[in-house]
């Protein structure tokens, strides 16, 4: 098979496009700069372009997405309470989920979103998630101590058909939400 | 300002039957696509309509066949019931609870009503509404010294020494109970 592509350019289109390509560069550089910086806010007669509504419900940040409104999608494997990277380091895991489409959106499941998923009948593994809450158990229940600890000396919540405590030293999957 | 673009593509019979297999090979991937899609929220595409009911469904998430309300603030309560929803799976039974209170949907129900978690009652709260006093879904862990706090083991007990997250609507603030108690469900829409 042999495909052939010949573009005729003088030497003063050639100039144009070049132009055209730095200019491009630089406002595509300033969209991605205000995508981070803020949502985007509304003025009269801006136009409403698809990208626009598919980000209603994902919040963009720090250069990464979360989306709003979540339920269960998939897990990923076995870990102890101590995750690298801690919270970031669990979405960074659940983004490889394939059950979730391996989404850049996806995330650990917090208590909300499995309560959410658990009333739309839809089945939720065993595994952790996150609550960002504390509470007085002896080990102190705190998100394995922010996904830090594997050694027992704190508490984190697993789903199993409801909430319910484990000692961080055991393995299960991170559930994840999209 | 002219540019010319020459495209030339020779083909072996051989490359002839491979293109073939892989047109229709991405008209199959393709309608699994549309599959997934169907399965996920609507991903918009340039020059798509927006349609009225695009609009409404904004704030609500369609899985399993039931929709779910998001934003949503209380909205009213069932008959009173033990921490013991249903046998299985009492965050459901509790959802189809909800979605027959009539104060949810103008008098109808509302299918996408549901049983209230600790957020939209804190967000009901700060606008000024009343919340009565009944079960809301916490989906976390506490212990008050003796019982687990626990949605009454996901809304499938009713043992006493089983406890579940109430809203205390005189003191205008979060409690539990027994699940051996009978209270109303908090529904939020």
């Amino acid at each position: 098979m042999k495909i052939v592509i010949d573009l005729e350019l003088s030497p003063r289109q050639k100039k144009i496009i070049r132009a055209a390509v730095v200019t491009g560069a630089v406002i595509g550089a300033m969209g991605i700069g205000l995508a981070v910086a803020a949502p985007h806010q509304w003025k009269a007669s801006d136009p409403l372009a698809a990208a626009d509504l598919n980000s209603l419900d994902v919040v963009s940040k720090n250069g990464k997405q979360i989306s709003l409104g979540g339920t269960y999608c998939g897990k990923t494997g076995s870990t102890k309470g101590q995750i690298s990277g801690a919270y970031s380091g669990a979405k960074s895991q659940c983004e490889g989920v394939l059950a979730c489409g391996s989404s850049t959106t996806a995330h650990t499941c917090d208590a909300g979103e499995l309560v959410r998923t658990a009333q739309l009948g839809i089945a939720i593994d065993q595994g952790w998630f996150s609550t960002g809450t504390g509470a007085s158990t002896a080990p102190p229940l705190n998100d394995c101590n922010g996904w830090t600890d594997m050694t027992g000396s704190y508490d984190g919540l697993q789903w199993a058909s409801g909430p319910g405590v484990y000692g961080c030293s055991l393995s299960a999957p991170i559930l994840c939400c999209d | 300002m002219g540019i010319d673009i020459k495209i030339k593509i020779d083909l072996t019979p051989t490359q002839k039957r491979i293109m073939r297999g892989a047109v229709v090979g991405g008209v199959v991937i393709g309608a699994l696509g549309l599959g997934l899609a169907v399965a996920t929220p609507k991903q918009w595409k340039m020059n798509d309509p927006l349609a009225a009911a695009d609009i409404n469904s904004l704030g609500i998430v369609v899985k399993n066949g039931h929709p779910y309300s998001l934003r949503a603030t209380y909205c009213g309560k069932t008959a009173s019931t033990t921490g013991q929803v249903t046998v299985t799976n009492g965050y459901a039974g509790a959802k189809s609870q909800c979605e027959g209170v009539t104060t949810c949907g103008g008098g109808v129900g509302s299918p996408s009503a549901h049983m209230c978690t600790g957020d939209e009652i804190l967000r009901s709260v700060q606008v000024g509404l009343t919340v009565d006093d009944g079960w809301y879904a916490a989906g976390n862990y506490a212990n008050n010294g003796g019982n687990s706090i626990y949605d009454c083991k996901g809304w499938t007990s009713n043992s006493l020494s089983d406890d579940g997250s109430f809203w205390n609507s005189s003191q205008n603030r979060p409690a539990y109970d027994h699940c051996s108690s009978s209270d109303q469900i908090l529904c939020c829409d």
